[in-house]
């Protein structure tokens, strides 16, 4: 019997069919919606649905409706209690202290991540990884994006991104959503206005990919995976080893997905305070 | 030249799958060029800038998995295929097994498994300590190979264990063989009459492989984690261990092997002991000895003298045999520290070890305490002080690589090199550095190809310090057996061609640099 640990604050009714298939994740879609369900050590997030003693390879369908679901014949009522919030709330922004822990999170970036991550925009040493021509391409891409970036010219730099790079979800989907990310939460800590800024970001970087388009449109509207959200935390209210620790748990997601979202999210709030 | 391009329609596979595969292409000796990325247009134009975008290509969608390469001619085309096809097939299968040998619970694999007695347990900390009372409650013996389990959850299923009869192993715990079976990283080694109990998986793989290498064999080895013999566990299972060992009538000889254990632990051991007839080897290593004193258990200052004091008992024969034999080899140790020592410059004057394996890293440290009162560790004992930065060597340095630090995101540095390799360049980069000292452990769960992996750093390192005109030393033990599935022969005389100093056991190994850092003070 299925034991239901959380489910998201985002999921959206309707019928659903196997879109991928994992280990411990299985992708589920109805046009353009999606719900993923995952084992505990995925976490929450807003389309997720964390369960305990589920066949992974036996879930065939998923129905949602409004007060519970239906994976292949087992119904499962939702319990308010569990359901996992997607949003970060701030109550005492600390500048200072956030900038202190954004120093620690980039260098744990740096020190922790794959060599074919993104994090070579942060460290020019690990441009080295990048050998074959798509990788020494995708570096030249990503920096003329970021030069865009630098003049203000955010969706020409999106459109340099879009879509490349490794991965189920690529690279450069992974930093756009990163970046979407902190412009939220900037909107949040110093409540300022980027609602302009993150629809045109999100209308430039949406593509013919259902499955990437769901990450991005979950990151425009500020909605969190729990994993980030615990490195968002740790961020604004903790010190260096926990920020360790959650950097550390982030990028063990996919292998560079979690650490490009984490870069696309530091020039998110570096580039747009400066 | 020939581009190749090869789509894979609506086959979705994990991203570490896909860099896996990726990097597997690259590494293929005859492709010139290579890409493995999903099918959206943006990746399509980047293949066409990189000139591997082929005609097929062209037709993929977001959701096709896209693989381009280039090389030489069709056989070598054909070729490429074939071997990506197989790992295309094996990242399937790993991924998407399924049916009844795949179960989700326990409960479903005790009923595919009714007879098994022992569960093995590697899921995230913070679930482990559950599915470990679980299979206790099911009558289970458990070996818990996930960390991050709290210490009160170890002490409750330690308890629980005990009463029931049962062990748990672990938690953290990343070696045993039961009943000859090796479980997690293990070795292939004799069977014997030569039981262990062990709070340390390295320490565990090193005695268990040097008793099979001498011709004797292991009855049982039970690792109990690390943190059993601290204060807060007070020993439990490693108690217990030793109770089992010598109850077990296919044991003859226990050997006891340790970090060093709180007092009150010390205190128990040897009260337990006290009732054993069977001869008893301990090794803690950092332990100070005077606290064994008038106990039953013959210390062993290093895991190799505990090892062949094993043998020595096993076979019967005169112990003092094996502290001369242990002399006798220091002495051809210092004789080749003088030789080398002899061929590097005057200014190259510092150790720097690095270890995967935690318990060799303490063992160095031990034998190196009183060489100099400037040597460091990310994982400081007794006198040694702890690194500032862990990336960053200071004068004579000794680091775990094993270490959380250094592992969290990435696998452990028995399978994935790639940290160490990095060092070991930092380090020969370093005019000062007089010797690097390395280990390799083979067996289960290590990297099945170590080879592939470190000779050609060690090339890069004759790079280096030819070209600034120095020689550099380079020292490694191989922990492993004849048996294991890499073979240590095999693995051994690869290193020595390309010069490397390849010690019997880490103990061997240490001395040699010791020796040599000291010819050069």
């Amino acid at each position: 019997m299925i034991k239901l640990v959380s489910f998201g604050d985002d999921l959206v009714k309707g019928t659903y069919k196997v879109h991928s298939r994992f280990n411990e994740v299985v992708n589920f879609c109805s046009g353009s919606s999606f719900v993923f369900i995952v084992n505990n050590s995925i976490g929450g997030g807003p389309f997720n649905i964390v369960a305990d003693d589920v066949k992974f390879s036996e879930l065939e369908n998923l129905v949602i409706t409004e007060d519970h679901f239906q994976l292949n014949d087992e119904k499962i009522f939702f319990e308010f209690s569990k359901r996992y919030d997607s949003k970060i709330k701030v109550m005492n922004f600390d500048e200072k202290k956030f900038f202190q822990n954004l120093d620690h999170f980039e260098k744990a970036l740096i020190d922790n991540s794959s060599g074919k991550s993104l994090t070579f925009l942060l460290d020019e040493s690990r441009k080295k990884n990048f050998k074959s021509s798509y990788e020494i391409e995708l570096v030249r891409r990503f920096n003329s994006a970021l030069e865009c970036f630098t003049s203000s010219n955010f969706v020409e730099g999106v459109k340099l991104i879009k879509g490349i790079g490794f991965g189920l979800t690529p690279s450069g989907d992974d930093f756009i959503s990163g970046f979407l990310l902190a412009l939220n939460c900037l909107q949040k800590f110093y409540a300022v206005d980027y609602s302009e800024l993150i629809r045109h970001i999100y209308e430039a970087a949406k593509g013919n990919n259902a499955f990437t388009n769901a990450f991005l449109l979950a990151a425009k509207n500020g909605y969190l995976f729990e994993k980030f959200k615990n490195l968002i935390h740790s961020i604004l209210y903790s010190g260096q080893n926990e920020i360790l620790e959650n950097t550390r748990t982030l990028i063990s997601f996919g292998e560079t997905s979690g650490a490009d979202q984490g870069v696309g999210f530091l020039f998110g709030i570096k580039r747009n305070l400066k | 030249m020939i581009v190749t391009g090869i789509l894979k329609r609506g086959e979705y596979f994990d991203s570490v799958s896909l860099m896996l595969i990726a990097k597997k292409i690259s590494e293929l000796e005859i492709v010139l060029d290579s890409a493995a990325v999903m099918g959206t247009p943006e990746n399509k134009s980047m293949l066409q800038t990189s000139g591997l975008l082929t005609d097929e290509l062209q037709n993929a969608d977001d959701i096709d998995l896209m693989i381009a390469y280039k090389c030489n001619s069709q056989n070598e085309s054909d070729l490429i295929s074939k071997k990506i096809n197989e790992f295309l097939k094996k990242s399937d299968n790993t991924n998407k097994s399924s049916g009844s040998l795949n179960p989700s619970s326990l409960e479903s694999a005790l009923k595919i498994l009714p007879d098994a007695n022992l569960a093995m347990i590697s899921v995230a900390g913070k679930y482990a300590g559950d599915e470990a009372m679980k299979a206790l409650q099911n009558g289970l013996n458990v070996m818990l190979f996930s960390d991050n389990v709290s210490v009160e959850k170890e002490i409750e299923l330690k308890q629980f264990a005990k009463e029931k009869g049962l062990f748990v192993m672990g938690p953290d715990c990343g070696t045993a063989i039961i009943n000859g079976v090796p479980l997690a990283f293990a070795n292939v080694v004799n069977r014997g009459n030569i039981g262990i109990a062990a709070a340390s998986g390295t320490g565990l793989q090193e005695v268990s492989c040097l008793i099979s290498n001498s011709g004797c064999g292991i009855s049982q080895a039970i690792g109990t984690g690390g943190r059993d013999v601290k204060k807060d566990v007070g020993g439990i299972m490693f108690l217990e261990g030793i109770k089992a060992l010598a109850e077990d009538k296919n044991t003859g000889v226990i050997l006891l092997i340790s970090k060093p254990p709180a007092d009150e632990v010390i205190i128990k051991i040897i009260e337990v002991v006290k009732k054993i007839e069977k001869p008893i080897v301990g090794v803690f290593l950092n332990s100070p000895i005077e606290l064994f004193e008038n106990s039953k258990i013959t210390i062993a200052k290093t895991l190799e003298e505990g090892a062949l004091l094993a043998v020595a008992y096993s076979k019967k024969e005169n112990i003092e045999k094996v502290f001369q034999k242990i002399n006798k080899r220091d002495l051809e140790l210092k004789a080749l520290a003088e030789k080398e020592s002899a061929k590097v410059n005057k200014n190259q004057i510092y150790l720097r070890a690095l270890f995967s394996g935690g318990t060799f890293c303490d063992e160095t440290q031990m034998i190196f305490q009183n060489v100099d009162k400037d040597v460091f560790s990310n994982t400081p004992v007794g006198r040694v002080k702890k690194l500032k930065d862990i990336w960053k060597s200071e004068k004579h340095t000794i680091i775990d690589l094993g270490d959380d630090e250094f592992t969290v995101g990435r696998p452990h540095p028995m399978i994935d090199y790639s940290t160490r390799n990095k060092r070991i360049l930092a380090e020969a980069n370093d005019p000062e550095t007089a010797v690097i000292l390395l280990d390799i452990v083979l067996g289960y769960g290590s990297n099945m190809d170590p080879l592939a992996e470190i000779i050609p750093v060690l090339n890069e390192v004759k790079k280096i310090t030819s070209k600034q005109k120095r020689y550099l030393p380079v020292i490694c033990s191989v922990t492993g057996t004849e048996k294991d599935p890499q073979n240590r022969t095999t693995v051994a005389a690869a290193l020595s061609a390309e010069e490397v100093l390849v010690m019997d056991s880490n103990a061997a190994a240490s001395k040699l640099a010791k020796f040599l850092i000291e010819k050069k003070r």
